[in-house]
């Protein structure tokens, strides 16, 4: 469901009349909220100003966030800057929003989900008062070209339930030449000029968002989701050598895309894998899972040799220990170069055994390792004792 | 370039404030009492320095020359910083910047005779040390180089440099933009200092800063003309061809230069702050450099794993030591000491 927020009931009467939107009133905790059935569409009446906005959206999102897909903002916005780029009865969209608190900015802001958009993208004050002084303007022009009420609350409450939101803005005062007609005027021309600025909205609203019933088949997100498949992925699913579980499913998927970021070409990709995992795999003895779980080595290791060899030569290094089932126990991430071994003696010659495996280990070497003092290349840590 | 310009009232009449002004002479401008009083005030999205880049001009106030952290520069020495702009033009999607500031607009400081005359005092209390050497950094919180033709501050600095030639600095830069450097006399303590990444990194990760091959164009150009060269391999970025891709660029680099013709080459692994990662993942997340597997480490810094890191300081510096660098020529930034 496509959710419009907007500040007042004069602002949304094109909304509310237009027989193709077939908006109705919906029974809720206040009065403010529509519907339409037929487009999957609400609008609410948020009322002006950032606590009325912040209460009534948050509500409704709470009672019906899972429905919920994206909020768009519509409403009237004062011109701070003095520009051609902004002229009265203008519509922009929002990038992203601030807020004035009234004796200093809020540091939050909060930006829309617009990247580009048929009109001009720019930013926009929410303010905690009526804008309609010279002074306002001064003191609010640094941060953004135009003033509102309500934006930043919509951010605010979107961001908190983390739906995506527009806001599209009619420009309707200029308040760089507030002080020439005074406050009242400023307010009661907003009022007069109310059904023209909303018709504007409903013009630019169907210019960005397109509706239920057209959305589903004209996305071409939607159509990319659909086509988007998983060349290994179908591979091995399909074949009988490997049995894939969820969790390895996941995995597969996200090494595949890593690799496929890497080297570009899915099809050689293919060929290499095949050529060097998946058929030598089929021959070979082990359970279906068990081949799932090489895949995803051989994977890992195609993206990350280091760790691969470093993993090995571990392995390698402390054979002797592991053979006695001496337990070694690396820090933390390998963050320090010391190691703990845990080993339980039951009868003496245990002690026997743990002294052969001690002596075999080259716990020098281990260090090297663990200090990344060896050649990937030569697969051997290095006679260089840093440790 | 600029959608705005800011500039202190008090400094309008400054020439460097002048020049800029009537370079943009079509941008908008507005007179401010303090830079801070709008620049940081408000969480200004990163990515909006692509539509949305203001300029700030200023004085910088406070302490204008700082003490480096212990990771900078040649050990045993004494290493300051000095800030004479915020922010950058390029985007490299792993900087600090994006988390450091909360804002991405460039902030010129131009009040550089401030700057120079603290420089001054610490040459003093550093000769009164006995401290044979003195080094300042320029490029902490920008690129050295980059804006050097809007900022024009470079000749200043030579000529203190000339006057002052115990003390040294070091002009850290990601761009080929050499033409201010270009009209000066070289200076032997004065050194340009190029980050270098394989090129297939940069194209990856350093967005929207010159290539590989550009930088060391600029390179070559420099030393021809008597600058002295220094070289920074940081962030080291691990791939599956690693060591083959820093090979690679070693190769391009011994093409135009001679290990003798650097003065130094520092290396560090790539490494975030908890907030800067979280911000890499905000605004870059269809980046390679989530395709790495980091950890949190000691410091509660996101690295590779200890081994790892060091495995990969340790190859390339065999590398530049098989190319012919002496073992004095380089240094790493060790993890512990860092603080960036």
């Amino acid at each position: 469901m496509k959710l419009i927020a907007i500040a007042h009931r004069a602002e949304a009467q094109a909304f509310l009349k237009s027989r193709h939107l077939a908006l109705k009133p919906e029974a809720f905790a206040f009065d403010g909220l529509y519907y339409s059935t037929e487009h999957n569409l609400a609008l609410l009446l948020t009322g002006e100003g950032v606590q009325s906005a912040t209460e009534k959206l948050a509500a409704l999102c709470g009672a019906k966030h899972n429905k919920i897909q994206e909020i768009i903002n519509l409403g009237v916005a004062g011109i701070l800057e003095n520009s051609p780029q902004f002229e009265l009865g203008g519509v922009k969209e929002i990038r992203t929003a601030y807020h004035d608190l009234g004796h200093k900015m809020e540091f939050k802001s909060f930006s829309t989900s617009s990247q580009t958009s048929p009109f001009h993208l720019c930013d926009i004050v929410t303010s905690s008062k009526r804008a309609l002084k010279k002074k306002d303007c001064e003191e609010l022009l640094p941060f953004a070209p135009l003033v509102d009420r309500e934006t930043w609350a919509i951010g605010s409450v979107a961001n908190r339930f983390q739906i995506p939101f527009r806001s599209l803005k009619v420009l309707s005062d200029k308040v760089y030449e507030a002080d020439q007609g005074g406050s009242l005027e400023v307010c009661r021309l907003i009022k007069d000029q109310a059904p023209l600025w909303s018709q504007q909205l409903l013009a630019a609203f169907d210019k960005i968002v397109p509706l239920e019933k057209e959305a589903h088949s004209n996305n071409p997100e939607n159509k990319k989701e659909l086509l988007k498949d998983n060349t290994l992925l179908d591979f091995i699913e399909k074949s009988t050598t490997f049995h894939v579980t969820t969790s390895q499913k996941r995995k597969v998927k996200s090494l595949w895309d890593i690799l496929l970021s890497q080297s570009m070409n899915e099809k050689a990709l293919m060929t290499e894998l095949k050529d060097s995992t998946l058929t030598p795999l089929a021959s070979e003895k082990g359970t279906p899972k068990s081949k799932t779980s090489k895949l995803i080595e051989r994977l890992e290791n195609l993206i990350s040799p280091f760790k691969t060899d470093f993993h090995k030569l571990l392995e390698k290094e402390t054979k002797a220990l592991n053979e006695a089932r001496c337990k070694i126990v690396f820090s933390n991430q390998f963050e320090t170069d010391s190691i703990d071994l845990n080993f339980t003696i039951r009868k003496p010659k245990d002690v026997f055994k743990l002294q052969k495996a001690i002596e075999k280990t080259d716990f020098t070497t281990i260090q090297n390792l663990l200090n990344g003092q060896w050649d990937s290349k030569e697969m051997s840590p290095s006679c260089d004792d840093k440790a | 370039m600029f959608e705005k310009i800011f500039y202190e009232k008090d400094i309008e009449n400054h020439p460097k404030t002048q020049f800029l002004l009537n370079k943009f002479s079509q941008t908008p401008n507005m007179a401010i009492n303090r830079v801070d009083d709008i620049f940081g005030r408000v969480k200004k999205p990163y990515l909006q320095k692509r539509t949305n880049l203001n300029l700030f001009i200023g004085s910088k106030r406070g302490q204008l020359v700082k003490e480096t952290p212990s990771a900078y520069g040649l050990s045993g020495e004494p290493h300051y910083y000095f800030i004479h702009s915020y922010n950058c033009l390029y985007e490299c999607d792993y900087c600090y910047l994006q988390g450091y500031f909360h804002s991405p607009d460039l902030v010129f400081f131009i009040n550089h005779e401030d700057i120079l005359n603290e420089m001054e005092n610490v040459v003093k209390t550093n000769r009164e040390k006995g401290n044979k050497t003195i080094w300042f950094h320029a490029g902490e919180y920008s690129d050295s180089l980059a804006l050097s033709h809007l900022t024009k501050e470079l000749p200043q600095y030579f000529d203190f440099f000339k006057k002052n030639p115990e003390a040294k600095l070091e002009l850290r830069t990601k761009s080929a933009n050499i033409r201010e450097l270009k009209e000066l006399s070289p200076l032997k303590n004065v050194i340009a200092s190029f980050s270098l990444s394989p090129k297939d990194k940069i194209k990856d990760h350093d967005l929207k800063t010159p290539p590989l091959k550009a930088r060391i164009k600029a390179i070559e150009t420099l030393k021809n003309l008597g600058h002295p060269i220094a070289l920074h391999f940081d962030p080291i970025i691990y791939g599956p061809s690693f060591k083959e891709d820093y090979k690679e660029l070693l190769k391009s680099l011994m093409e135009t230069i001679n290990p003798e013709d650097i003065e130094y080459i520092s290396f560090g692994v790539v490494r975030f702050t908890k907030e800067v990662y979280h911000q890499v993942k905000k605004n870059y997340p269809d980046s390679k450099i989530h395709h790495q597997e980091f950890i949190k480490s000691f410091d509660g810094k996101v690295r590779y794993m200890k081994p790892q890191r060091l495995w990969m300081l340790q190859t390339i510096k065999d590398l530049c030591l098989n190319q012919g660098f002496k073992e004095e020529q380089l240094y790493l930034c060790m993890e512990a000491e860092d603080s960036e």
